[in-house]
């Protein structure tokens, strides 16, 4: 997947934007073929519309690992970012 | 947390000023346990929380309005919504959930999510809550002196708010405490105009 080409990462988080389960976010990925755990969570986070993320255990958001796309999907479905993003 | 019961005195007390039955009592208390104190339970120092989120507002709105002496008309439109008080350009939202990571606090245009793993104890969770909460402030709020901000002076603002909340339940809260259910009843008695009953 062209995952530096700004149209398509524009296509695919408007896509998750209208996902509600996990399901339906894995099918995104695998329709634009995104694989990589960094580039997932950067689509989440991204069609989230995120700003910035500080974690207890002074971690870094830079720092991604399989971990941390679990997180992301549960906090993706959980909903409630919709209230507060733009 | 500690379900809602209420001794036979209590009831008592209750029925003296008010005109209910037994059946109507434990329907209410019921009402109480299932669907307020578990709402209770999930609004961890809401106290806090609300203070952290009035005054990031009352920040973010005069950043607003400062921005607004640049274009006269949408400040006339816009000045009357913000002076409304029921305008909030910023929210903070308490979710747990099963997560990897103990806690987190994620910042979006409108406000903040503050995620925290559901499996843990209430106080740890307070602990986990305030120290998220310390971000909000200090991210938001004017110090007096420029400060940079490191998870340090984080820690510190979270053990502060919660040597205050100590404080409070320790000796503050004191005042608040009635010596008998007898008293809460008579109280409402007097305020609410209660007729005794025969």
């Amino acid at each position: 997947m062209q995952v530096n080409n700004p149209e398509v990462i524009l296509k695919a988080a408007g896509e998750l934007r209208s996902c509600s389960t996990r399901l339906e976010i894995e099918s995104v990925f695998t329709r634009y073929d995104i694989q990589a755990v960094e580039a997932k969570v950067q689509l989440l986070r991204g069609a989230m519309g995120v700003e910035e993320i500080y974690f207890s255990d002074g971690g870094d958001m830079a720092e991604i690992d399989s971990d941390s796309y679990e997180d992301e999907i549960s906090i993706f479905v959980e909903g409630s970012w919709r209230f507060v993003s733009a | 947390m500690k379900k809602l019961e209420l001794n036979s005195r209590f009831k008592k007390a209750i029925k003296s000023h008010v005109n209910v039955t037994d059946k109507q009592i434990d329907m209410m208390v019921d009402f109480f346990n299932r669907a307020i104190k578990p709402e209770i339970q999930r609004n961890y120092l809401s106290h806090l929380k609300t203070a952290v989120e009035d005054l990031v507002n009352r920040h973010k709105i005069e950043s607003i309005k400062k921005n607004l002496q640049q274009d006269p008309e949408l400040a006339v439109v816009l000045n009357g919504l913000l002076d409304s008080k029921v305008f909030r350009p910023f929210s903070i939202i308490l979710v747990e959930l099963p997560l990897k990571k103990k806690s987190r606090v994620t910042f979006y245009k409108f406000g903040c999510q503050i995620h925290f793993q559901k499996n843990l104890e209430d106080k740890q969770k307070r602990i986990l809550i305030a120290h998220e909460l310390a971000h909000v402030a200090l991210k938001y709020l004017p110090s007096r002196e420029p400060i940079t901000i490191s998870e340090d002076l984080v820690n510190l603002f979270a053990m502060l708010s919660m040597y205050d909340k100590n404080v409070f339940y320790k000796n503050d809260a004191a005042q608040y405490l009635y010596e008998t259910s007898e008293d809460i009843v008579s109280d409402f008695a007097l305020l609410c105009n209660l007729p005794k009953n025969k």
